[in-house]
C-alpha cells in the first residue's frame, strides 16, 4: 500500500503542536509556595502539607514534561514534512 | 487574656486550652488557598493543551496515512487529559481543605474570644481563689469557681472539636491525593527524536560492561606500558567496589582518547532498574589513570542517596569522559608540549564546551539503559560543573543539575532558565564560603593569564557565576565554614580557599545531605539560602 502524505497538513499539525507547547509553557513561572505547617503541628497536618506540596510540584513538572514531548513531536513532524518534500522533488518515494 | 484562662485551668486541674489554641493559630489556610490558586493556570493549560493536541492528532491522521505519528500525538493528548484530571482533583481538594481549615481556625478563635469575654466578667474572688489565696468565706469560694470550670470546659471542648476539623482537612488531603499527575505521562518520549537512530537503544549496561571489560583485560597484557597502567588503574577501581558487593559497570572505556588521557565512565548500582541516576563529573587535575578515589566519592554519593530513600535504587556514574585540563600530571605519558597545552586549557572553558557535547551524548546512552521514569541528576564539580552546564544546554533527559564549586556555567548560559529541559527550580548550586574557585579571583587570574600567554581577551572566561542570586538557581545552604585565616597572611588565606574547593569537601556534611536529597528527588531536604 502506498504511503499518503500531505506535507502542508503535517506542517499545519506541527503549528498546532507548537501552539500547544506555548500553552503548556505559559504557567511555567508557577511557583509552589511553602506549605510546611499549614495544617498545624499535628502528625496528620505535617503529612498532609508534605503530600500537598509534592503533588503541586508534580503538577507543575507534568506541564514541563508534556511541553518537552510536544516540542519533540513538533520537530519530528516538521523534519518529516521537509524530508517528504525533498523526496517528492527528487521524484522518488511516497507522494 | 488567654494567660488567665491557662493559669486558671492549671490551678483548677483542668486541661490547659493554650496548646490547642496555639495549634489552630499556627495553621495557615491562606497558604493552601494560594497553592490552589497556583494550580488554576496549570489545570487550564493542561485542558487547553489536550484539546489542541487532539486537533493536531486528527490533522496528522488525515495527512499521513501511517498510523504512528497520529498515535504518538494522541498519547501526548491522552497524557494531558490524565494529568489534567489529577491536577483538577488536587486543586479542588486543596480548595476544600483550605475552606475546612479556615472554618476550624475561625471556630477556635471564636471560642477563645467568647471565653476571654466571659473571663473579663469573673468576680475578683474567683481568680484569687484559683491562685490559692486564702478564702474569706469558704463556701462562696467553691461556688464562685464553678462558672470558671464551665467556661474552661466549654472552651476545651470547642477547641478540641475545631482541632478535629483541622485534622479532618489534612486527612482529606491524605485520602484523596493518591495519584501523581505525572503518572499518565510515563509513555511519553523523554528525548526529542534524533535524526539518526540512537546507537544506545537496545543496549544494556551488562552488554556494554562486558565489551569494555574485555578491552581492559586485553590492555592488561598490552605491550604499551601506558595502556597497561590505565587498564590496571581501571581494573583496580572496579575490583575495589565489586569486592564490597556493589554492582559495578564499566560504561565507557577508550584508552586512546584525548592523546592518551583516556576516557572512562563507571556506573555503581543497577542502571537497568534505577529509580534515580546521578552522573558525577569531576574537574581539573583528575584523570582516568587515578579513578579509584573518585569512584569512592561516587560511592559515597550513592550511599547517601540510598540512605535518603532506602526504597529506591540509585545508580551513580563517575564520568571521566572529557579532555580534563591538568590531567597530564597523572596521566604519566605527557611530553612537554602536551603538558603545557594541558595547563593552558585551565584558562578557558573550551575543553568544557567540547566535553559538554560528549557528556550529553553519554547521558542519552546511560538513560537509554535505564527505566524511562528514572530521575536523572547531573552533578559537576569545578571545571566538571562547566562541562555539566554545557551538556544541559542540549535537550537531554535530565531532571536536576547540581553545580558544585563552580567557576561558571560556560558560554550561552546566563541564567538558570537557559537550560531547555531542566527548570530553574531544579538547578542547584553548592558554593562554600571562601572557595577560591567560585570567587572573582579565578576569573581575573584566568583572564590575565589567558591574555598574557594565549592572547585571548575574555574577561569572563568561565561564564556566569551560578551562585549569584541573579542567576536564579537554588543556592544550597552548606552550613558554616571553618574560620577564615588571618587576613594578614595571604598564603594561609590562599591555602584555605583551595582547601574549601575540593570535591571531597563538597561531598560531606550538609553538602552530601543536600546532594543525596536532590538525587532522590527529596528536594525539601536540600536546604537553600539566598544567592550572593
Amino acid at each position: 500500500m502506498d504511503l499518503e502524505v500531505d506535507t502542508d497538513g503535517l506542517r499545519e499539525a506541527a503549528g498546532v503542536l507548537q501552539a500547544t507547547e506555548t500553552t503548556l509553557r505559559m504557567p511555567g513561572c508557577a511557583v509552589v509556595g511553602p506549605t510546611e505547617g499549614c495544617f498545624g503541628p499535628s502528625a496528620t497536618g505535617r503529612e498532609a502539607a508534605d503530600l500537598l506540596t509534592r503533588r503541586a510540584q508534580q503538577s507543575v513538572e507534568a506541564l514541563g514534561l508534556l511541553a518537552v514531548s510536544v516540542a519533540a513531536l513538533t520537530d519530528a513532524l516538521t523534519a518529516a514534512a521537509t524530508l517528504f518534500d525533498r523526496l517528492d522533488q527528487g521524484a522518488v518515494g511516497p507522494r | 487574656m488567654l494567660r488567665i484562662l491557662s493559669d486558671a485551668a492549671l490551678l483548677l486541674g483542668l486541661p490547659d486550652p493554650a496548646p490547642r489554641a496555639d495549634a489552630l493559630t499556627a495553621a495557615r489556610p491562606e497558604a493552601i488557598s494560594e497553592l490552589a490558586a497556583v494550580l488554576g493556570p496549570v489545570e487550564e493549560a493542561l485542558s487547553d493543551a489536550s484539546g489542541t493536541a487532539w486537533t493536531a492528532a486528527d490533522t496528522a491522521r488525515r495527512c499521513w496515512s501511517a498510523a504512528t505519528p497520529a498515535e504518538a500525538i494522541g498519547r501526548v493528548a491522552a497524557g494531558a487529559v490524565a494529568a489534567h484530571g489529577v491536577v483538577a482533583q488536587v486543586r479542588q481538594v486543596a480548595t476544600a481543605a483550605a475552606e475546612m481549615l479556615a472554618a476550624a481556625v475561625a471556630d477556635g478563635a471564636a471560642a477563645v474570644a467568647r471565653a476571654e469575654s466571659e473571663a473579663a466578667s469573673w468576680p475578683p474572688l474567683v481568680p484569687l481563689v484559683a491562685l490559692g489565696a486564702p478564702a474569706m468565706d469558704g463556701p462562696s469560694t467553691v461556688s464562685s469557681s464553678e462558672p470558671v470550670r464551665v467556661v474552661l470546659g466549654r472552651l476545651n471542648s470547642e477547641l478540641a472539636a475545631a482541632g478535629v476539623r483541622a485534622d479532618d482537612a489534612g486527612a482529606m488531603i491524605l485520602d484523596w491525593l493518591t495519584d501523581d499527575p505525572r503518572a499518565g505521562l510515563d509513555q511519553l518520549p523523554r528525548v526529542p527524536p534524533s535524526p539518526s537512530p540512537d546507537p544506545a537503544n537496545g543496549i544494556s549496561a551488562d552488554g556494554v560492561d562486558a565489551a569494555n571489560r574485555a578491552d581492559v583485560a586485553a590492555d592488561l597484557s598490552s605491550g604499551d606500558p601506558h595502556r597497561r597502567a590505565l587498564a590496571a588503574s581501571v581494573s583496580a577501581a572496579l575490583a575495589g567496589h565489586r569486592s564490597r558487593g556493589e554492582r559495578v559497570d564499566l560504561l565507557a572505556y577508550d584508552p586512546d582518547a584525548f592523546g592518551g588521557q583516556g576516557r572512562v565512565a563507571i556506573g555503581l548500582g543497577d542502571l537497568s532498574r534505577a529509580d534515580n541516576i546521578a552522573v558525577l563529573t569531576p574537574g581539573i587535575g583528575n584523570s582516568p589513570m587515578a579513578c579509584a578515589p573518585l569512584l569512592d566519592l561516587a560511592g559515597r554519593l550513592r550511599e547517601q542517596a540510598t540512605s535518603t530513600d532506602p526504597t529506591a535504587e540509585t545508580a551513580v556514574v563517575l564520568w571521566l569522559g572529557y579532555d580534563i585540563p591538568m590531567s597530564a600530571g597523572r596521566d604519566g605519558y605527557a611530553d612537554v608540549h602536551t603538558a603545557y597545552a594541558d595547563v593552558y586549557a585551565t584558562l578557558s572553558s573550551a575543553n568544557a564546551e567540547a566535553g559538554g557535547a560528549l557528556l550529553a551524548d553519554d547521558v542519552r546512552k546511560f538513560t537509554a539503559m535505564a527505566p524511562p521514569s528514572a530521575l536523572v541528576t547531573l552533578v559537576g564539580h569545578s571545571m566538571g560543573s562547566v562541562v555539566t552546564s554545557q551538556a544541559a544546554r542540549q535537550p537531554i533527559p535530565v531532571d536536576n543539575l547540581l553545580l558544585l564549586g563552580s567557576p561558571g556555567t560556560g558560554p550561552g548560559v546566563r541564567t538558570a532558565d537557559d537550560y531547555p529541559t531542566v527548570p530553574a527550580g531544579h538547578v542547584f548550586v553548592g558554593s562554600h564560603d571562601g572557595d577560591v574557585v567560585t570567587g572573582p579571583a579565578v576569573d581575573i587570574g584566568a583572564f590575565l593569564a589567558g591574555a598574557w600567554y594565549l592572547g585571548r581577551i575574555n574577561p569572563s572566561p568561565f561564564g556566569t557565576d551560578p551562585a549569584r542570586a541573579a542567576f536564579g538557581a537554588q543556592d544550597l545552604d552548606l552550613g558554616p565554614s571553618p574560620a577564615l585565616p588571618s587576613p594578614v597572611d595571604p598564603i594561609a588565606e590562599a591555602r584555605y580557599g583551595v582547601s574549601r574547593h575540593g570535591l571531597p569537601t563538597y561531598l560531606e556534611g550538609s553538602g552530601l545531605v543536600a546532594a543525596g536529597a536532590i538525587v532522590t528527588g527529596r528536594y525539601r531536604n536540600a536546604r537553600t539560602r539566598k544567592g550572593r
